[in-house]
């Protein structure tokens, strides 16, 4: 009994001062993480996202207020007019969270591109959200749009094999664009 | 005294140099080493890993319960291998992404555990760095040679860098996952011929 004691509590012990020390390496790295991460990821797929922009859309970034609490928008500009904004959003997918970033033309109110930042789907079916044949097809569509699946009565083609994959990547657009027309009056506001 | 401690460094580096002659942690050896800095770059953090966990491990052998040893030491390397895993995000992004899951899956890798079950655990904390640098240095180094074999023959680079002429036709082969167990095979077969003189 004695020894089952030591063995529990040794064990415990180990498990938590190891959970103690990752917990502070944690908060040591988070930033540059977080920052490396705009660098290497959100930053080509926002550069994707808003195509035709004169400026640099991950250092033309700015920070609002709306009803979901804080997010961040990127701007994307010609010359020195405003065209374009981009923001990201999530929603469950087969394996995890489905990390998206959403572009939008302003005066049209289109899409002007989706392109998934991170996602920890099956390779090989549901990963294939990742690929431009996916993501294109949100390219161009109105905000008004339904963006469900075919199957769900929307304007999207879903992968086959890979429904709940797709419908992850569609839920991450919806939510995004839910807040898009406050988020834009807020961006045209703060100009 | 020197000369042993001596001896435990250097034997990982030729006569029980991993994977080559103690043939442990293949998984990594086999998939990161496409390119000649994925190799080496996976090389520097087991061997980080190694020397860390060796050293903790024969810190507390006498402490340590013999019933759950396995587990206190699985404890022990994951958290490091968490460390490095958050280290390369942060400052070596591009590692990173081509490393990808086997920096997670160094926990499973025979050779840490191996060098802390059968050596750290036995021995003061002195040489047990040693072993855990030596391994952890003769396994990058062939982690380095393989995958420079198989990027040079494989896509006629070395390091990102052309070195072969531009009328070379790449041996595409060899950086598919067969080319990675055939080129494995030849160097195990060369490194035993070798060893029998």
């Amino acid at each position: 009994m004695n020894e089952n004691l030591k063995m529990i509590g040794m064990l415990t012990l180990f498990c938590g001062l190891c959970g103690f020390l990752l917990a502070g390496a944690r908060t040591l790295t988070r930033e540059c993480i977080e920052d490396q991460f705009l660098r290497y990821v959100e930053g080509p797929a926002i550069k994707k996202v808003l195509e035709e922009t004169t400026n640099d859309p991950v250092s033309d970034r700015m920070q609002i207020q709306d009803s979901t609490g804080g997010a961040t928008l990127f701007l994307g500009k010609r010359g020195d007019s405003l065209v374009s904004i981009a923001c990201g959003s999530k929603a469950a997918g087969f394996g995890g969270d489905i990390c998206i970033i959403v572009g939008y033309n302003i005066a049209m109110d289109t899409i002007t591109g989706m392109a998934v930042t991170s996602c920890s789907e099956t390779p090989g079916i549901g990963l294939r959200i990742t690929e431009e044949a996916f993501t294109g097809l949100f390219k161009g569509k109105s905000v008004n749009d339904i963006m469900k699946i075919r199957a769900d009565g929307g304007v999207i083609d879903g992968i086959s094999g890979a429904t709940v994959s797709s419908r992850g990547a569609c839920a991450a657009v919806i939510s995004n664009l839910l807040r898009y027309q406050e988020r834009k009056q807020r961006v045209l506001k703060g100009k | 005294m020197m000369d042993l401690r001596i001896r435990e460094f250097t034997k990982g580096l030729w006569k029980e140099i991993p994977p080559f002659r103690l043939v442990l942690g293949l998984c990594p050896a086999l998939a990161v080493t496409k390119s000649a800095d994925g190799g080496l770059g996976m090389g520097i953090a087991v061997t980080f890993v190694l020397l860390c966990s060796n050293v903790l491990v024969s810190l507390l052998r006498n402490v340590i319960p013999k019933k759950v040893r396995i587990a206190s030491y699985i404890a022990i390397v994951a958290t490091y291998v968490v460390l490095v895993e958050m280290i390369t995000q942060a400052y070596f992004f591009p590692l990173y992404q081509k490393l990808g899951i086997f920096i997670p899956l160094i926990v499973v890798n025979c050779i840490i555990l191996g060098r802390a079950e059968a050596f750290a655990s036995k021995n003061p904390v002195l040489p047990s760095a040693l072993d855990g640098l030596g391994m952890g240095i003769g396994y990058t180094l062939s982690l380095t040679v393989l995958a420079s074999i198989r990027e040079i023959l494989g896509s006629g680079t070395w390091f990102g860098m052309q070195v072969m002429g531009s009328s070379y036709q790449p041996f595409s082969f060899l950086v598919e996952a067969p080319g990675a167990f055939v080129c494995l095979g030849l160097i195990l077969g060369i490194m035993n011929s070798l060893g029998k003189r």
